[in-house]
Formats: structure tokens, C-alpha cells, sequence
């Protein structure tokens, strides 16, 4: 993956999450912050899709549990 | 003695807890990644199992599992008790409320719960309450659009602490745009899960 598509990841988790622009991305967990739900996963995954024009198997949307298996994940369908 | 029936959802159902579920519940309960706001279930599968024929015995209480309709394994738990019933169906309390995590089963488990109180039991309001600190429950129960009422007087004991809580409730009025709003979800859930890897 490369900066600009992880910048472009990261404001995707701003937005959705609604975190201050100096949020530590790295320290965002699934179920442990207020906001990132089972419902706010679904818009999340939502936008991560129609950003970068691709579509999740299940088994990474349920993986997607911090902003850094999110990297990992989304970097397998972007090039 | 409220047993309950089983009721179908779109990707998920709920079905009587029975007492060779008690393994399944101590796990579930008793995994902090899962319940950590809850207080610990004390107690053998064998106290768990008497328990469970207890809560058969007991009137206005209902304890489900809550089933993946794909797959059939027990993914969550959830229940309606102290139903305080009166000309217009009265009140009915929601809790014991559990998903294992990344099930995507909690925004259905949710509808469910109160479409068994709204539509099978014909209460007029359902009520619940989280621990304060538990923000993950309290972002989600706003989320879906439950009413929060604040603070309660009404706190829960987790090992030496003593929690404060607040208290989310839904009216018979508020039950269909719930129920619009969870459907539309649980539909897109029921739609990722259903992905091919």
C-alpha cells in the first residue's frame, strides 16, 4: 500500500469514527473506542469500498479490527 | 414458567436457552474480550445448568441463544426479564446481552430482542441499562437509536467496583423506526456475511 492510499485509509477512519485530525491511528481498536461498533463497522467498510472501487471478502471485514490490520487487508486489494 | 418460542430473523435467530447450552453461556460470559462490563457468571457448567432450569420455572423471564441461521452455531446470548405487565402490555427489562466478538451479531440480536418484547409479548416499553464506562454498548445502543435516559440508580457490582449506569429504553411508539433502521442493517450484514471468500 502505498502513503497516499494509507492517508487516504486514515481519513476514511477520521471521517467515519469522527476523531480529531491528530488522532493516534495506530492505537484504534475495534469494541474498545466509542464509535467503532458493529454499526459504524458496516459504514466503515462501506466507505473503504467505494473509495478504493473494491469489495471485502467476509472473512477481512470481520478481521478489520485496528487501523493496522486494515493496512495489511486493504493492501492485499490495491495495487 | 416463560420458556419463550423461537423467532426468526435474517441472519440470525433466537432460541430458548436450554440447560445443555450451559457451557456455551459460561464461555461466552466469562470471556473478557466479549463481556467485560458483565459481571462474571461464578459457578460449575453443573451450577450453570441447575441455573438454567431455574430461570424455566421463573414468570416474565426469557433467555435466548442467539443462532447464525447460516452456519447454526450459537453466537451470542440475550434475554427479557422482570416483565411487569398491566392493561397496556406494562414493561419488560432487556440485558444479559452478549455477542461473540466480530460475529456482527449484536444490530440483529438488538432487533430481535425487541421484536420478541414488541411483537410477541405486546409490551408497551422496553428498558435496559449499561455500566457507565461501557462505552463500546453505550455508543452502539445510541447508534440504533434507543432512547438514553441517563443515569440510573441502578449499579452492578464487577469484582471490588461498583459501577454506576445508565438506563436506554424504547417505547411501543419509537418500535418502528427501530425496526426500519435495524432491518435495513441487518440485511447488509446478512450480505457481507454471505461473501465467498
Amino acid at each position: 500500500m502505498t502513503d497516499d492510499q494509507k492517508v487516504k485509509l486514515a481519513s476514511i477512519f477520521i471521517s467515519t469514527f469522527q476523531f480529531p485530525e491528530d488522532v493516534i491511528l495506530d492505537s484504534i481498536v475495534y469494541g474498545e473506542i466509542r464509535g467503532w461498533d458493529s454499526l459504524n463497522h458496516l459504514t466503515l467498510v462501506s466507505e473503504i469500498e467505494e473509495e478504493f472501487g473494491i469489495m471485502l471478502d467476509t472473512d477481512d471485514v470481520l478481521d478489520m479490527s485496528s487501523f493496522h490490520k486494515a493496512v495489511e487487508i486493504v493492501g492485499k486489494y490495491v495495487f | 414458567m416463560a420458556v419463550g418460542v423461537p423467532l426468526e430473523g435474517i441472519g440470525f435467530r433466537l432460541r430458548p436457552v436450554v440447560a445443555a447450552d450451559a457451557s456455551f453461556v459460561l464461555d461466552l460470559r466469562n470471556n473478557p474480550q466479549n463481556a467485560k462490563f458483565l459481571p462474571p457468571l461464578p459457578g460449575t457448567v453443573e451450577d450453570q445448568r441447575n441455573w438454567i432450569q431455574r430461570q424455566h420455572q421463573l414468570p416474565g423471564d426469557y433467555y435466548f441463544v442467539v443462532e447464525d441461521r447460516r452456519t447454526g452455531l450459537a453466537v451470542g446470548l440475550t434475554g427479557l426479564y422482570a416483565h411487569a405487565p398491566d392493561s397496556d402490555g406494562g414493561l419488560i427489562e432487556w440485558g444479559r446481552f452478549v455477542v461473540a466478538n466480530k460475529s456482527l451479531a449484536a444490530p440483529e440480536t438488538s432487533l430481535l430482542s425487541h421484536r420478541y418484547a414488541f411483537e410477541v409479548l405486546n409490551v408497551r416499553e422496553v428498558f435496559g441499562y449499561s455500566i457507565e464506562q461501557n462505552e463500546k454498548v453505550i455508543g452502539f445502543h445510541r447508534s440504533c437509536g434507543l432512547e438514553d435516559r441517563g443515569l440510573s440508580s441502578t449499579t452492578y457490582k464487577i469484582g471490588d467496583q461498583v459501577h454506576r449506569s445508565l438506563c436506554f429504553a424504547l417505547t411501543r411508539d419509537q418500535w418502528p423506526d427501530f425496526k426500519a433502521k435495524l432491518t435495513r442493517t441487518a440485511r447488509q450484514i446478512v450480505q457481507i456475511l454471505g461473501r465467498k471468500p
